[in-house]
């Protein structure tokens, strides 16, 4: 089984992770594009084994919050933590070697791999061999080679994919589409999983499959789960506690029934145009 | 499924090695026997599939769209010509300005030759490379195209070393059939070998998703880069057997109609096909030689017909207009030949096929 | 140096740096558009050379019938290139754009090859532009004041089209996005269309002024102008008009500056463009005007 613990080793406190040390935190994070200020000193806290939820209207920052945290923007300011080790400005290949994984907005597979060899990218970080072995295809490597589509079956089969494996990606139907993209970053074994939107443009049905998928791989693969979504009932179903975004500032923080109570949120989805449906 | 019968694969190796000594001594022989004319383009065919491998390789494969092969087979050529030359040939042809010492007093065997002209052009391949790696699509195509043509600009000038453009003459004539496919068969091997890694794979996914790649862990800088030099040094030394091959060599050699050849037969193989590559390499070599006749001019019923120019250029370049406009894809898209496709054609498949196989 | 000297060299850049901005215009208003780098471009300046030969030398055509004949020519010409190499590429992946461009470049420096031959033909140049002039201990024609006039008179119009018409604010919309350019009632494809005119318009001009100024025309001229009057667009700020014309003189400028200042690099010179955009490049890769972009993720 998937290990995370030797993704990461929780930081600097002689091995053992404190109780209080979150997973993820994100300290007075703001973040300037020329004159437009996107995200305006954000703090967050996400602890271990959460499933924490980041929603808001359109438009808000969400997704540019977890574009700091992966690496691909650097913040005019602030630092981003992972338990407690600051990992601010790293790039994106480093974050995710870090412990750090996500998926994206607008599904970014390896569209002409096959579905097995895109969670087998997911495992090249990992990897020991290195290339000098790899071309002469020495026994460390190959063991590698091996071990590596193991696991990657593996996890295929964990996820539901398992008989589509050698299907091209492009070729899956949306629904699955996300889940390979959900399997993808599980193979880097991350600590902390970051989600956007992963119900976008899914019916009840699957949204529901996705529900259960989502709460599934955390208990299994002991992960932190980070979530953008704007499906109402994804987040109020399975989110333990939630930050609300709205024009970079956070409006709200807290459990689901302390937020669908509170009245700015209310209002700033009433007012900014995204429906909230509980 | 059909089934499978292991093989035993200590008899894979032997076959393969078999099938080696066999092709290698049939090359030996037709070096000796065939004609010159045959000889010749059989030597093309197995420089140009190694060097579009290269390219392959860095533009199909990594989705880096470079302009600077001729760049780096520029480096190669002048690496290998002025290493394989003999010291009496340098001082002759050198008689603007002598070759700088110790150039002009060394002469050097062709494998380490072709060596070391590895290793020049990866040296260089990752001077352009490295800052030029982080820029996309169209301005990396500029860009690499600038450096080739700084390359060959410099080439020109630096006459104490390269001869400016009078160019080199006198190359010792090594290339032959064996050097030549034992290039090619070598390209091949380090590109099948390379795919069927986790580096492969990780190159692949840079191609069609650089952000997701690297979300994934996939250092770009590394891997590009890999991707970059490895391609140089098959230019290079694909260079260098050009120019031991047809025995001068110039820097206007090194234009970009040579980039639009190597590309264009990239493109028509398949952008990401290994055997498309192998296969159109040799065969727009040969169709190149074969259309060289549209241009000299032929006698036919007592009436000389001029040749035309440019024609046979014309022929190549609305074949690549015809083939990016209809078949994008190329002759192979990013299919490669597999004795298990051809089993399952042979068994006649009456399945449809659906988008699987990838 | 003397005084003279430069001044001399000065007029040199200022005739270059003009024509390069003209060419460079073309470069800058397609790319804005479309994102492809018009390979083509270099040739569609090429052939308008031949286009005014022609009408000259064969048709006999009074020149400033054959001129403007030219230009209109050259626009249609890149209209038809669009249409027919790279509308259908539109949706395609971009590698396969650019090398539909590469290939387009190609085939009609080789046409051109075949048709027109290998030997370079001498432009006609209409003595009026040939009246020598003397300003400063400096001997010029009258041709060295025409062409910057003329960029310039062609810079304000091209100004006023692309910024006070519908057509040059469809042509804006178009180089947001195309789908909400549509959805407002733009016509993208005319405005593409629109564009690829007046880029190739401009290129005729610039080819005809080279023609006048430089006297030969050959198959091959399109290709070092080409690409370093895109490395001008890209050192200017690539979408920006200003820009392109600001890289354009820089560029052209420049280059007659280097071999005038250091003449041991007279050998270096066209490799100076290249130079500069690796720079420029890794300085300031948006370019002197250009704003910055960013990858959506």
């Amino acid at each position: 089984m998937l290990d995370t613990n030797d993704a990461f080793d929780a930081s600097g406190t002689n091995g053992a992770p404190s109780a209080d040390l979150p997973a993820l935190a994100c300290e007075s994070v703001t973040m300037r594009f020329g004159g437009l200020t996107a995200v305006d000193g954000f703090n967050l806290r996400v602890p271990k084994g959460a499933l924490y939820g980041l929603i808001g209207p359109n438009g808000a920052g969400k997704t540019t919050v977890f574009n700091i945290v992966s690496g691909v923007l650097r913040p005019s300011a602030g630092a981003v933590k992972l338990f407690g080790v600051d990992v601010t400005g790293l790039s994106p290949d480093r974050i995710a070697r870090s412990g750090i994984a996500r998926t994206f907005q607008n599904i970014r597979l390896f569209r002409n791999l096959t579905v097995l060899d895109n969670v087998l990218v997911g495992l090249h970080l990992r990897r020991e061999a290195n290339l000098a072995e790899a071309m002469l295809a020495l026994p460390r490597h190959r063991a590698e080679e091996t071990q590596m589509a193991a696991t990657a079956a593996q996890l295929l089969e964990e996820i539901g994919l398992a008989g589509v494996s050698h299907y091209r990606a492009s070729a899956l139907p949306y629904g699955r589409q996300r889940r390979l993209e959900i399997a993808r970053a599980l193979a880097t074994k991350p600590a902390v999983l970051l989600l956007d939107e992963p119900a976008a443009g899914m019916n009840p049905a699957e949204t529901e499959d996705l529900m259960r998928l989502i709460t599934d791989i955390r208990k299994r693969f002991s992960l932190t789960i980070l979530l953008i979504e704007h499906e109402m009932k994804v987040v109020m179903g399975i989110c333990e506690r939630m930050t609300v975004l709205d024009h970079g500032d956070t409006i709200a923080e807290g459990t689901p029934e302390e937020i669908q109570r509170n009245e700015r949120v209310i209002k700033a989805y009433l007012g900014g145009g995204a429906v909230a449906r509980a | 499924m059909a089934e499978q019968r292991a093989v035993h694969p200590l008899l894979k190796i032997a076959v393969v090695c078999g099938a080696l000594i066999l092709f290698f001594l049939v090359l030996s022989w037709g070096q000796e026997h065939w004609d010159a004319y045959t000889v010749r383009i059989l030597n093309l065919c197995g420089i140009y599939i190694g060097i579009t491998l290269g390219l392959n390789l860095c533009n199909g494969f990594t989705g880096q769209f470079s302009l600077g092969i001729a760049g780096f087979m520029a480096v190669g050529a002048y690496t290998t010509a002025v290493l394989t030359m003999s010291p009496a040939v340098k001082q002759a042809v050198f008689f603007i300005q002598p070759l700088i010492y110790p150039l002009n007093s060394i002469q050097w065997g062709f494998l380490p030759a072709l060596l070391m002209a590895a290793v020049v052009s990866g040296i260089v391949g990752f001077l352009v490379g490295a800052p030029a790696i982080r820029f996309r699509g169209d301005y990396l195509a500029i860009t690499t195209l600038g450096f080739a043509e700084i390359i060959r600009i410099v080439f020109t000038n630096i006459v104490p070393i390269t001869n400016g453009a009078l160019g080199l003459k006198g190359i010792p004539p090594h290339t032959n059939l064996l050097w030549s496919w034992g290039f090619a068969l070598v390209c091949i091997a380090v590109m099948v070998r390379l795919m069927r890694t986790t580096y492969g794979r990780a190159l692949k996914a840079i191609r069609d998703d650089e952000v997701a790649a690297e979300a994934m862990g996939v250092n770009l800088f590394f891997h590009k880069n890999l991707a970059f030099v490895m391609s140089a040094m098959m230019a290079g030394v694909g260079g260098g057997l050009l120019g031991n091959l047809i025995t001068t060599i110039d820097p206007n050699m090194f234009r970009f109609p040579l980039t639009f050849t190597v590309l264009m037969m990239a493109v028509l193989g398949g952008l990401g096909s290994i055997t498309g590559t192998v296969i159109s390499a040799a065969a727009v070599t040969i169709a190149m030689e074969a259309f060289r006749a549209l241009e000299e001019p032929r006698v036919i019923l007592g009436l000389t017909i001029p040749g035309v120019p440019g024609m046979r250029m014309v022929v190549f370049s609305v074949a690549l207009m015809i083939v990016i406009l209809f078949y994008p894809k190329g002759f192979m898209g990013d299919r490669e030949f597999s004795l298990d496709r051809v089993k399952r054609l042979a068994a006649g498949l009456d399945r449809t096929n659906t988008s699987k196989q990838g | 140096m003397t005084l003279e000297i430069f001044l001399q060299n000065a007029a040199n850049g200022i005739t270059l740096g003009s024509l390069y901005a003209l060419l460079a215009i073309g470069y800058t208003m397609v790319y804005g558009i479309l994102r492809l780098i018009n390979f083509a471009h270099g040739e569609i300046f090429m052939i308008s050379t031949y286009f005014a030969f022609y009408g000259t030398a064969i048709f006999a055509l009074p020149w400033q019938v054959a001129f403007v004949v030219a230009i209109v020519l050259t626009a249609l010409l890149g209209v038809v290139i669009e249409r027919a190499a790279y509308r259908p590429l539109r949706d395609a992946p971009r590698i396969s754009a650019l090398i539909s461009a590469i290939g387009v470049s190609f085939l009609m420096a080789n046409l051109g090859l075949v048709i027109f031959g290998g030997r370079p033909k001498t432009f006609y140049r209409p003595p009026i532009f040939q009246v020598p002039i003397e300003l400063g201990g400096v001997r010029v024609v009258a041709l060295f004041f025409v062409i910057p006039l003329l960029t310039a008179i062609l810079l304000v119009a091209l100004n006023y089209i692309v910024y006070k018409t519908k057509t040059g604010l469809a042509m804006r919309a178009a180089q947001w996005d195309f789908d909400t350019a549509r959805l407002m009632g733009v016509d993208v494809d005319r405005a593409i269309s629109i564009t690829f005119a007046i880029g190739s318009a401009l290129a005729a001009v610039g080819g005809i002024m080279w023609g006048l100024r430089f006297a030969e025309i050959n198959p091959n001229m399109g290709l070092f102008p080409g690409l370093k009057c895109f490395i001008a667009a890209v050192f200017g700020g690539i979408g920006n008009i200003s820009g392109a014309v600001l890289g354009g003189f820089i560029l052209g400028f420049g280059e007659i500056m280097l071999v005038a200042f250091l003449p041991g690099l007279a050998g270096y010179r066209d490799a100076f463009a290249f130079v500069v955009l690796i720079l420029i490049l890794l300085v300031r890769p948006t370019g002197l005007l250009g704003d910055k972009q960013r990858v959506k993720v």
